[in-house]
């Protein structure tokens, strides 16, 4: 995942759970619940980002192991190792 | 969507028309004095016999009309030109079922008052029969080739010999059918249930119906194929109720097509083993256009949340 930006980042994980969808998906997530462009998201939103798909995706599916699995994928992005290697 | 454009403002139009032409057009003599009947309770016996196949067309709208409003939702996307196809193939293969019911009834109806006009009926019935699942079947190959491009997902050849083999049987076993309703001496005459001689019936409904049932064989494998393959895993729960429906409805299509065309319009309703297989290939359809409508739901959920 090296050179993308966080954004990319977490398109490319939600990818593997909603496919083609994935890349809108994500973008309505940070236009609506951050208000700011998708590629300009930034480490310090993907918490609030990581709540609002959580929400987002328990709508989709009662499924909570694969929640949970989606979102603890997400969430080591914020993790300090991937520090250095993320875009914003 | 627009009222004049939404495909349940079309149905509901499809069965006033229907129930008008049923209690309009005039009851057979013939029909009245096997049946023992008076006008009135024949037509009542028509309307029983209807009442399910309203209930087919509905579910058949209901459908389209949900995978419409999902092609809508993604048309700007790389796929949604696609989608957009699988949803025109879906909607001819709806209208597919109220149109020839209509146009029999009209030529029925002509034929009836006017004997010498029956094998006008008897063709144009199968033309019409045969041409709005042939579009359905050309857009829904398409749309189904353009997603499996986009996803990149190859046919596979192993698969495909199935599809093949199964083609080839329902081609051969169809045509004997067919030419079975021909008398050897007079195969170049029009004296016969279709009303075509054999050279006419080869080029205008034989090689048609066979190529649209090739078009459509390999439209339902595509389908299936990008629903199993495609990416996202509950992209692909919501994809797989799509294909499957797709697949059960050109499947459902295909059969309808089959029984139909070997047994043309008489334009007198007769409970026998086509009718019942008519209603039982019906039933299945809509149990396919139910999986679309499922599928195009949950995929609209995906891009409304």
């Amino acid at each position: 995942m090296k050179n993308m930006s966080l954004y990319e980042q977490v398109v490319r994980i939600t990818h593997v759970y909603l496919g083609p969808a994935a890349d809108r998906f994500i973008a309505r997530q940070v236009l609506n619940h951050l208000h700011k462009e998708p590629e300009a998201l930034s480490r310090d939103d993907l918490d609030k980002l990581i709540d609002w798909i959580r929400v987002a995706v328990s709508l989709l599916t009662e499924d909570s192991q694969l929640i949970e699995e989606y979102t603890a994928q997400l969430e080591a992005l914020t993790k300090p190792q991937n520090e250095g290697r993320h875009g914003k | 969507m627009h009222i004049l454009r939404n495909p349940m403002s079309h149905y509901f139009l499809f069965i006033g028309l229907y129930f008008s032409l049923t209690f309009a057009v005039p009851v057979k003599k013939l029909a009245i004095n096997s049946y023992y009947l008076t006008a009135h309770p024949n037509h009542f016996l028509v309307l029983a016999f209807i009442l399910p196949v309203i209930g087919i067309w509905f579910a058949a709208f209901y459908g389209y009309s949900k995978l419409v409003t999902y092609a809508d939702s993604i048309r700007t996307t790389v796929e949604g030109k696609d989608y957009a196809r699988l949803a025109a193939g879906c909607g001819w293969l709806a209208y597919a079922l109220p149109v020839p019911a209509l146009a029999s009834l009209v030529l029925n109806s002509i034929a009836s008052s006017r004997p010498s006009l029956h094998p006008m009926a008897v063709i144009v019935g199968n033309f019409v029969n045969l041409l709005l699942p042939l579009i359905a079947f050309c857009l829904l190959c398409n749309g189904a080739m353009g997603l499996t491009t986009h996803a990149d997902i190859k046919l596979d050849i192993k698969r495909a010999r199935i599809l093949i083999i199964a083609f080839v049987t329902l081609g051969i076993i169809y045509s004997y059918f067919i030419f079975k309703r021909f008398h050897v001496v007079s195969i170049g005459s029009a004296d016969n249930t279709f009303f075509l001689p054999a050279w006419l019936m080869i080029v205008s409904v034989l090689v048609p119906y066979l190529f649209s049932w090739f078009v459509g064989l390999l439209a339902a494998y595509e389908i299936i194929l990008f629903a199993q393959h495609s990416t996202g895993v509950l992209y692909r729960r919501a994809l797989t109720y799509l294909g499957s429906g797709v697949g059960v409805v050109i499947v459902s299509s295909i059969a309808l097509q089959y029984i139909s065309s070997l047994v043309p319009r008489t334009g007198t309703l007769s409970l026998n083993y086509s009718l019942i297989s008519i209603y039982v290939i019906q039933i299945f359809a809509a149990a396919g256009y139910a999986l679309i409508a499922l599928g195009a739901t949950r995929l609209k959920r995906i891009e409304d949340i």
